[in-house]
């Protein structure tokens, strides 16, 4: 006999739609909507069955706090199997929904399974061996898509591992993505095999697929550049004295604006580069080197252009992902789109 | 130019009054080593502590290991240029504890000083658990030795101690009065070999940017010069000595002087391959046109050696791909097959692109896993070398705690992900 907790949103706990989505993380011991069918259908198999909620918005905007909260109830009530969702194509439910339960798998190594419809944008945030149902992409397939589930957690406490290879094959969403695993051998003895096959003009399989960047063509000119409103961005690192945001020094993953209204430089110890990818010292000595806020101010005065945006925009591009900095630059440039900056100028290190 | 290489073993290592290698048990002297470094530890409080493989002990803040090595008759050879003046290594008799370690644990006394660059990364050893795999050193013996400077010694002096103390002891403990411990012997020599026999270079990238951030060549800081040939012979005498602290990434200087691909080329050589020697270069250089040109010269090397193939390694990660990629792609222009050994980058959720950079050429790679899968680390029994983990931000963790993190919070993941034989590969 086992424990289920099963994850869930506002809108699918029956708590309300939008309006209640900054609904607080709320434990509840026992099975509400769609949790029902599934209690139902598991009846011979679970003892316990508990439900964990929390509004879309309150989870993105207190995620750790969401988590710390979680954990307590991973703690207290020590489930034997967590459910998150379906989220089917809902967005926010859907990251909320693989985060969680990619957190409740990677910390307790409790088995988690979510259901998803293949462009949700969690799909991105599933861990390694948490196990995702394909669904459709609205709460039309609920029914059918909770049989699923049913049948998958049977599987899951059975330890069936033939059953559910079968089941995976069948019903789970396919995301490619690579980790780590163990080869046959060292790798200075693979290398030398695989040269030897090279060098023998024999057949050799690299391990490593060839993914190229996206291209990103140069964007065309700016019109007329005497009226354009201009912003300074940059992966620099450069952030105030003491780092009050606690942007990463390393594999950055958050951006943040600084404001240099009223400045006409950028002052030596009032800002700081955090960034493990270069000698910082030059930058320390003078920020105006990386985020030429001195000159700038020089061009807007002489009316090269009509004005410098009152913020920089800033994150750390050392050792980053190639996917989180597009997302980072994407908000970045909507963020100034909506300004009604025309240009930016892009400062790399 | 010929080495031969005395390899001994330790069944256990424990503490005595001399230092000594009787049978398997290697007795170690505090007073000895302490009377051999007592000059360079005028400003730096130190302790010492023994760890086994399969203990259940974490050492944290790891700067360097060393394996010791020693010339018999002269044992104050090795490491040329980094402990006395240089003279050439790589002949005559070496005498190795080939399955110790001399581990240098410690914080700089300045760190609050250093810019992010220069800031040493935490290196973890787990001797046992989960992380053993992804650390260099838990299948050894180690003698740690946990440093701590004064407020007057600079972070440069430190530096520089910390690597002589290093060599100093190392050098000692391969000198160590030997009694009934057979020695494995092998001559190491590449001459002779079947002119038939594929010829091989193995290219060799290290980090070398800023003090702090380096690699030594006796002595000699490796920064902006020309591709080196170096002998097998030299790395195995300890002519390359590591000066970085990017834990993860670094080839710590034991792995310079034991280093996997040169001993697997070795073992190899007149069977299956003619082994040239190394070619040692430097990455990280400034400009795309200095990582272009530091590959197009690594690649003339290997033509002027006569190479048919190279295996190509290197250590750091992020921008120096650009010129171990220009190395690749000017070996395949000069027709030398090469293949290339790299960590990936596929981030925690294993959907990132592997690599920053992957030209066409690159068409044989090895790998050597997901460095950014994250870990469940349970915590160890017991904890040396300092109290606190680490983590980046200046973000700490209680060691005995369990630890979510990927493997680059460990001391020479890269190579020890390698020869674990971990390496990435699609999974759905």
């Amino acid at each position: 006999m086992a424990k289920v907790l099963h994850y869930l949103n506002q809108f699918f706990a029956g708590i309300g739609g939008e309006d209640k989505a900054g609904q607080e993380f709320l434990f509840l011991p026992k099975p509400v909507g769609p949790g029902v069918l599934l209690r139902d259908l598991l009846k011979d198999r679970q003892k316990e069955y508990a439900t964990v909620v929390c509004g879309d918005n309150y989870f993105h905007e207190n995620e750790e706090t969401v988590l710390a909260s979680l954990a307590e109830v991973i703690v207290q009530f020590q489930p034997d199997l967590f459910i998150a969702g379906p989220a089917f194509h809902a967005g926010r439910y859907g990251i909320a929904c693989a985060k969680a339960a990619s957190f409740v798998h990677e910390r307790w190594d409790v088995p988690a399974v979510t259901g998803l419809f293949e462009e949700n944008p969690g799909t991105r945030e599933i861990g390694r061996h948490v196990l995702v149902i394909q669904t459709g992409s609205s709460a039309a397939s609920m029914q059918s898509t909770i049989k699923r589930f049913a049948d998958l957690a049977v599987l899951l406490l059975n330890n069936n591992q033939e059953g559910l290879e079968a089941f995976k094959e069948e019903f789970c969403l396919k995301i490619p993505r690579r980790f780590t695993v163990q080869a046959a051998a060292p790798d200075s003895v693979r290398a030398l095999d695989m040269l030897l096959a090279k060098l023998r003009g024999g057949a050799f399989e690299s391990e490593i697929p060839r993914i190229q960047a996206a291209p990103h063509p140069i964007p065309a000119a700016l019109q007329d550049i005497s009226r354009a409103t201009l912003a300074l961005v940059t992966e620099g690192g450069l952030v105030p004295m003491g780092n009050p945001d606690r942007l990463e020094s390393s594999r950055g993953t958050k951006y943040f604006k600084y404001s240099i209204e009223k400045r006409d430089d950028l002052k030596s110890g009032e800002f700081e580069a955090m960034h493990t990818g270069y000698d910082t010292s030059t930058v320390n000595a003078d920020p105006d080197r990386l985020i030429p806020v001195d000159a700038m101010r020089r061009l807007e005065r002489e009316g090269n252009f009509a004005r410098l945006h009152n913020y920089y925009y800033v994150t750390t591009g050392t050792g980053a992902m190639p996917a989180k900095m597009q997302e980072l630059g994407g908000g970045i440039a909507q963020e100034l789109s909506a300004c009604g900056v025309n240009g930016v100028v892009l400062t790399a290190t | 130019m010929e080495l031969e290489l005395f390899d001994f073993h330790a069944d256990d290592i424990q503490w005595g009054d001399r230092s000594s290698l009787v049978g398997g048990q290697l007795s170690v002297s505090l007073a000895e080593i302490q009377e051999q470094i007592k000059d360079l530890t005028q400003n730096i409080k130190w302790s010492a502590e023994l760890a086994r493989p399969g203990e259940s002990k974490r050492i944290l803040h790891v700067l360097d290991t060393l394996i010791p090595i020693a010339k018999l008759g002269d044992e104050r050879r090795t490491f040329p240029g980094i402990d006395g003046s240089a003279r050439l290594v790589g002949t005559g008799q070496t005498a190795r504890l080939r399955n110790v370690l001399v581990t240098i644990a410690g914080r700089f006394p300045h760190s609050e000083a250093m810019t992010p660059i220069e800031k040493p990364r935490e290196g973890l050893i787990d001797m046992s658990g989960v992380g053993a795999r992804y650390c260099h050193g838990s299948d050894y013996f180690h003698i740690v030795l946990t440093l701590e400077g004064e407020a007057a010694l600079s972070n440069l002096a430190f530096d520089q101690a910390l690597r002589r103390i290093g060599v100093r002891v190392a050098r000692y403990l391969a000198a160590v009065q030997k009694s009934g411990a057979p020695a494995e012997r092998k001559t190491i020599c590449l001459d002779n070999v079947q002119s038939e026999l594929p010829k091989v270079v193995l290219i060799y990238q290290v980090q070398s940017q800023i003090p702090l951030v380096r690699t030594f060549y006796y002595g000699e800081e490796i920064s902006k010069t020309l591709p080196s040939f170096v002998h097998p012979n030299e790395f195995i005498d300890g002519a390359v000595v590591s000066g970085t602290y990017k834990s993860e990434r670094k080839i710590p200087t034991s792995l310079h002087c034991a280093n996997p691909f040169i001993e697997e080329m070795l073992k190899r050589h007149g069977s299956e391959i003619n082994f040239l020697g190394v070619i040692l270069s430097r990455g990280y250089n400034d400009s795309f046109e200095q990582k272009k040109k530091m590959g197009l010269w690594s690649a003339r090397l290997a033509r002027i050696l006569r190479a048919d193939g190279a295996v190509a390694m290197m250590e750091g990660t992020g921008n120096t791909t650009v010129d171990f990629m220009q190395t690749v792609k000017a070996c395949e222009e000069e027709g030398i097959k090469t293949v290339a050994v790299m960590h990936e980058d596929n981030g925690a959720r294993g959907y990132e692109r592997p690599l920053v950079d992957h030209p066409a050429e690159a068409d044989a790679m090895v790998s050597r896993g997901n460095r950014s899968e994250k870990l469940l680390l349970p915590p160890l029994d017991e904890v040396i070398g300092g109290e606190e983990i680490d983590l980046h931000l200046k973000a700490k963790h209680d060691p005995h705690k369990p630890l979510f993190f990927d493997p680059t919070i460990f001391f020479g993941a890269h190579c020890q992900m390698g020869a674990s034989g971990l390496r990435a590969a699609y999974e759905s």
